[in-house]
């Protein structure tokens, strides 16, 4: 069956239990090869690489096989009588996988089309309150997807098409907090990587406190929206929520930014005892973190502590390499740090789908 | 372009171990200063107390003695090796490296700090070259470049060293990691009495097409991000004293390396003892030559606090 042909022909998906079948209306024909892949992919629980172990050109082949399943199974949506989202999460999966498979390899037009593609079945996938726990996975992971995408455009300065990624994460999921979160973060430091250029700190701004009215206990959120006060010197209003964050039950990266954050304010501010304080709170947070030790060594300095800051230095300077490479080198990594969660978070919805 | 460039510590008589910082102590001590005299790029040899003018505070003092290369010299080597150094910078740099220890003094003694986002003591100061020359072996090139916080590092190391503290800092490109910002850096190095000689790579890349405002915009940004990180570096070993060098290949690094050494071993070493209570605070020192044509390269000025 021709491809244009399948575009014009509405499907279904009849329910199987443990599997997905197509059949194109009008002629019962089984669609088998267009649908192998999506059971193999429930069947076997791999990640695709490992189920397909893609070379480029088998990887072209299989996109082209999967766009097919995508456009049937849009147009067939309105015929179905008994949707199987189990089917549908795996396709949208699956177009998740292949859009991952383009980006690992800079191709993001293709990459970012089979990510809306996954994002049109996610909405095939029938009410709320069945879809949450896979729906609620799946945006997230997207927005992560997105921030990736935006992430390694802005590295490759390829600022126009990294803001588009951004700007339609936004628009996909204007109340998701971890994708404003995701998106702010970009903004945030998008300028650095532009050569020096301001970063977009207002508008990142803007979307932190979007985030923080949607999730107002989020550490992640409080930590970033301090972070971008602060940088945009409104440093009395910063202080608040980077408090907020010591006072939540936080995992240790959180307080130790936190405090990072705060001692570096107070420091500015001429507080050397405060900035101590927060300093040496951050190392005890995570001893492993040598910047900790930088800053500390920093103040005891310019209070006069010079003995203490020797000894502080020397601690920081007989620091494994490979802790730093471990952590990929502390608080300078966390921006970085929403992307390097999509993987887990992949494996979960993964994991779901497969069950 | 006139640098100023001399090195100043103050030399306590009464203290003679190094862990403790030296403290600026009237009636006891006397203030050394360290200076490169230069003619076209050259040392200008032989020059005697009567041939120097020192203002501390605009005040003329008396030169009580000179001396050159008689002072042995600690010197921190602070090298970049962060991922963009790989391949043949890093062996040109570990030759050039190599190359200085072997040309130290018996008496002189080195430190190797290393950076990349990570910040690595390789060896503290020593006169035995055999084991840094080790370490260097060893370095490769990971990650990004954090050396305003190694400089800080090796400042701080320096801090209870009296005889000619000296830091040699090579860098490849923007601080991308540090803790410290660019502003914190010219306190630290006033406050130090080491002399900071920098090297960095001249990224002057041939002019591109700039028929798009695209290629027009990057280039200027550029531009900006360069101008700005040689001015810092420039501020830095000015303030200390020292002097920046700019190379645009690697495999000059031996050459400069070397060059800045005996530059170092013609600088001379001006001690003179200040008359009464010193006033606590920063200093200016200038030093003057009586000779034309002649570049005089120091410190601007040093801070006295007093002992607690």
């Amino acid at each position: 069956m021709a491809f244009g042909q399948a575009l014009t022909l509405a499907g279904a998906l009849i329910l199987s239990p443990g599997r997905c079948e197509f059949f194109v209306l009008g002629t019962r024909e089984p669609e088998t090869e267009l649908l192998r892949l999506v059971n193999l992919y429930r069947e076997r629980g791999a990640p695709l690489s490992d189920l397909l172990h893609l070379s480029a050109a088998e990887s072209q082949a299989f996109a082209r096989r999967v766009r097919k399943v995508r456009e049937m199974i849009a147009q067939g949506a309105q015929e179905m009588l008994e949707p199987d989202d189990a089917c549908l999460q795996a396709a949208s999966l699956l177009e998740t996988e292949i859009a991952m498979t383009f980006a690992a390899r800079s191709r993001w037009e293709e990459a970012d089309s089979h990510f809306e593609a996954a994002w049109q079945i996610s909405h095939l996938i029938e009410a709320p309150k069945r879809r949450l726990p896979f729906q609620r996975d799946w945006l997230l992971a997207t927005g992560l997807f997105h921030h990736q995408l935006i992430f390694v455009n802005v590295a490759q300065e390829a600022f126009v098409r990294a803001d588009r990624f951004l700007h339609n994460a936004v628009r996909l999921y204007p109340n998701d907090p971890e994708v404003l979160l995701a998106a702010g973060s970009i903004l945030e430091w998008s300028g650095s990587l532009r050569w020096g250029e301001p970063a977009h700190l207002k508008e990142a701004e803007e979307l932190y406190s979007r985030a923080r009215r949607l999730a107002p206990a989020d550490p992640d959120i409080l930590l970033h929206h301090g972070w971008v006060l602060e940088k945009l010197g409104r440093e009395d209003e910063a202080a608040a929520p980077l408090l907020q964050v010591l006072e939540l039950e936080a995992r240790e990266d959180f307080l130790y930014r936190s405090r990072m954050a705060l001692g570096g304010m107070a420091e500015r501010h001429g507080r050397l005892a405060d900035a101590i304080a927060h300093y040496e709170a951050a190392a005890n947070a995570i001893a492993s973190w040598q910047v900790a030790y930088v800053a500390l060594g920093h103040a005891l300095h310019a209070s006069g502590a010079h003995d203490r800051a020797r000894e502080v230095l020397d601690r920081a300077l007989a620091m494994d390499m490979k802790s730093a490479d471990e952590t990929l080198g502390g608080w300078w990594s966390y921006e970085l740090g929403i992307a390097l969660r999509f993987e887990p978070l992949f494996e979960r919805m993964r994991a779901e789908v497969m069950r | 372009m006139t640098f100023w460039r001399f090195g100043f510590f103050a030399a306590l008589a009464s203290a003679t171990q190094e862990d403790q910082r030296p403290v600026f102590r009237v009636s006891t001590e006397a203030v050394q200063v360290d200076v490169f005299v230069g003619e076209d790029g050259r040392a200008v040899p032989g020059l005697l107390a009567s041939d120097f003018e020192l203002y501390d505070d605009r005040e003329l003092r008396t030169i009580d003695s000179v001396t050159v290369a008689e002072v042995p010299l600690n010197v921190v080597l602070v090298l970049d090796t962060s991922e963009s150094v790989a391949g043949e910078t890093l062996a040109h740099l570990q030759g050039a490296a190599g190359a200085f220890l072997d040309e130290l003094s018996p008496e002189d003694r080195a430190a190797l700090v290393t950076f990349s986002h990570h910040l690595s003591l390789r060896s503290g100061l020593t006169s035995d070259v055999a084991p840094l020359k080790q370490s260097l072996e060893e370095v490769k090139a990971i990650g990004g470049t954090s050396w305003q916080d190694a400089l800080f590092a090796a400042l701080e190391m320096l801090e209870v060293v009296r005889e000619r503290p000296m830091v040699l800092l090579f860098t490849d490109g923007a601080d991308t990691y540090s803790w410290l910002r660019e502003e914190q850096m010219i306190p630290l190095v006033s406050h130090s009495n080491a002399v900071v000689y920098a090297i960095t790579r001249d990224e002057r890349a041939p002019l591109p097409d700039l028929q798009t405002s695209r290629a027009q915009e990057r280039f200027r940004q550029n531009r900006r991000e360069r101008i700005r990180r040689i001015r810092l570096l420039l501020d830095v070993t000015r303030e200390s004293g020292g002097r920046l060098i700019e190379t645009s290949s690697s495999d000059r690094l031996q050459v400069i390396f070397l060059e800045i050494l005996a530059e170092v071993k013609t600088r001379y070493i001006l001690t003179y003892s200040p008359p009464g209570p010193v006033r606590s605070g920063w200093h200016d020192l200038e030093v003057k030559v009586k000779r034309k044509g002649v570049d005089v390269h120091a410190r601007r000025g040093y801070y006295y606090e007093p002992a607690p």
